[in-house]
């Protein structure tokens, strides 16, 4: 199963990588940081979420999608938000 | 018409190709590295493979500071909680707490969850075993499988690190989840009790071979040199964290009952071999818990009542034997456990008498005195600088509410943060970060009660399926491809 997350992971990074030079699009080191922290928070509650619930205990599966996941899609619209704004900035 | 874009479109499609392939290559490696990253970096501690985040420390020298010099045979019938508790408030008074503990206890059975027919059920039959109990020997064990004396062969001979890896790989064969080691000479032998609960134990020259044994109503050790075989017995970690219910009960007893098969079989073993092994069954002969925080098992908690295994936290219990097979001195381990128990206080927080220290209160070398009786000090070893329980408070709550046993509710166990599944991957990232840093231990302490651990359902039990013996008896297991 965690190889084929890996996997899937892989290529949703790869292809989105592609598309952005396709596009031209320019992403900064700090956006790729952010992003990658974000998408690792992502699995991270994912996993925690499912995993707590095959524990039967559903006040942690919840606790892990407010305390990881909420932070999760915060990183992850910052670093988008940052690299749209720039590639999109009229001068 | 040259087509420069369609080339450069070529050398973008194959830079493309390049990096997927990569990003393949490192998904496809990155799935089996994480895989096997505990494996890669397993330290070896106590003898086998354990997580990266378990650190040996140097022998005699465990996370809770002790002093050697302090350390004196241990008077267990003078600081039995019962018996103190007893001497405090008095035999009427004690008994008429018993009296109204068990009005109490009776008018919730078969009525309160986890009190109904069925929970209690459970409990009579993992308690009772007292038949099979009994069927365990005393003291020496059975003692009928044939020495090697008898079988016409020489005894076993190994070095003391070639026999604790086969003491340990029987004992987990027999039913132990973890074995520590070490020896009972020297400055160890202070381990052993002066007495048991009742009975008193006494070193004497007996003839070779001999394991003493209950003679005159006390305990007769041979006066040579000894080793401790401490071996843990997990609970069944869901049904013990149900409050005060029967299927707690029921797990807390289990672990008495499976000792009664796997004590003998040890003990057998070890005659097989040519060895003595005996323990009493009158428990404690020394401290399990004590063997088990010197030799790599686990370390010292607030609660005092129980000490906390990085891998099965505080829903555990510990046995012991002693043998004359020399065996190896385990080193302790440091996996931050004490340490984090500075700064969380669940356990007291939650226990339901006030009878732990509570967070303002710092570790001490001084037995304090029960606040149920002034003049008598709460058990306790005085050797190491920890955290004293008051088992007389605790004690007597117990008797007046619950009637679960001399040492109490087990509450503080149960709600322990360390008492975690295999489900959720945060537990091992945790317990990883606790081990390196206890910067984040406050906050962590405080997520246990954000993130609900520590109250199962006792009906909802009922309906699960869990493993053989509600144990996951993988977590210790490095081969074979168990432990996934």
């Amino acid at each position: 199963m965690d190889f084929i997350i890996a996997l899937i992971l892989g290529g949703i990074i790869g292809a989105s990588v592609l598309w952005m030079r396709n596009r031209g699009i320019v992403v900064r080191w700090y956006e790729w940081l952010i992003g990658i922290v974000g998408l690792f928070l992502l699995w991270f509650t994912i996993a925690n979420y499912f995993g707590s619930m095959t524990e039967f205990e559903p006040s942690a599966a919840t606790a892990f999608l407010l305390v990881t996941g909420l932070p999760s899609i915060i990183l992850l619209a910052v670093a988008g938000s940052l690299a749209w704004r720039r590639n999109h900035s009229t001068v | 018409m040259s087509k420069f874009h369609s080339v450069v479109a070529r050398r973008d499609f194959m830079k493309g190709l390049g990096l997927a392939g990569a990003g393949l290559g490192v998904a496809g490696a990155a799935a089996p590295v994480i895989h096997d990253l505990d494996e890669l970096m397993s330290s070896t501690t106590a003898g086998v493979k354990r997580s990266w985040w378990i650190k040996e420390r140097e022998l005699d020298n465990p996370t809770i500071e002790v002093d050697w010099s302090m350390l004196k045979r241990y008077d267990h019938k003078l600081v039995n909680p019962s018996t103190i508790a007893k001497q405090a408030v008095g035999s009427d008074e004690y008994g008429r707490l018993q009296v109204e503990g068990r009005v109490l206890s009776n008018s919730q059975q078969y009525s309160a969850p986890g009190r109904m027919h069925r929970d209690r059920a459970l409990r009579d039959g993992s308690g009772g075993g007292s038949k099979v109990r009994a069927a365990r020997g005393d003291w020496g064990g059975p003692m009928g499988t044939a020495t090697p004396e008898e079988r016409g062969i020489p005894r076993w001979q190994g070095n003391p690190e070639e026999n604790t890896r086969m003491v340990r790989t029987a004992l987990v064969f027999f039913g132990a989840a973890a074995v520590t080691v070490g020896g009972l000479n020297g400055k160890h032998r202070n381990f052993i009790n002066k007495s048991d609960r009742s009975r008193d134990i006494v070193f004497q020259d007996l003839p070779a071979g001999d394991p003493g044994g209950l003679i005159d109503n006390r305990y007769i050790i041979p006066d040579i040199p000894l080793w401790e075989i401490g071996w843990q017995s997990p609970h069944a970690r869901e049904a013990y964290s149900t409050g005060q219910s029967d299927i707690w009960k029921a797990a807390n007893g289990a672990r008495y009952t499976r000792r009664a098969i796997v004590q003998p079989a040890m003990q057998e073993f070890m005659r097989a071999l040519g060895y003595m092994c005996f323990a009493g069954t009158g428990y404690p002969i020394t401290s399990g818990q004590g063997n088990a925080c010197l030799h790599g098992g686990a370390e010292t908690g607030r609660a005092a009542n129980c000490v906390i295994s990085p891998e099965y936290g505080s829903t555990h219990g510990y046995f012991e034997l002693l043998t004359d097979m020399e065996l190896e001195e385990e080193p302790p381990v440091d996996a931050g456990i004490w340490r984090f128990c500075q700064t969380c206080g669940r356990c007291a927080e939650y226990c339901p008498s006030n009878s732990l220290a509570p967070l303002d209160v710092e570790p001490s070398w001084e037995v304090k005195t029960s606040r149920e009786a002034p003049g008598i000090p709460m058990t306790g070893h005085p050797w190491k600088k920890g955290f004293w329980p008051d088992r007389i408070s605790c004690n007597l709550w117990n008797i007046s509410n619950v009637q679960a046993s001399s040492y109490g509710c087990h509450i503080c166990a149960q709600v322990c943060p360390f008492n975690q599944g295999q489900g959720a991957i945060a537990h091992q990232f945790v317990k990883g970060l606790v081990a390196t840093t206890g910067i984040f231990n406050s906050f962590v302490a405080n997520m246990a009660d954000v993130f609900g651990y520590g109250h199962g359902d006792p009906e909802a039990w009922w309906d699960r399926s869990y493993p053989q013996f509600g144990i996951d008896t993988t977590i210790m297991a490095k081969d074979g491809g168990y432990n996934k």
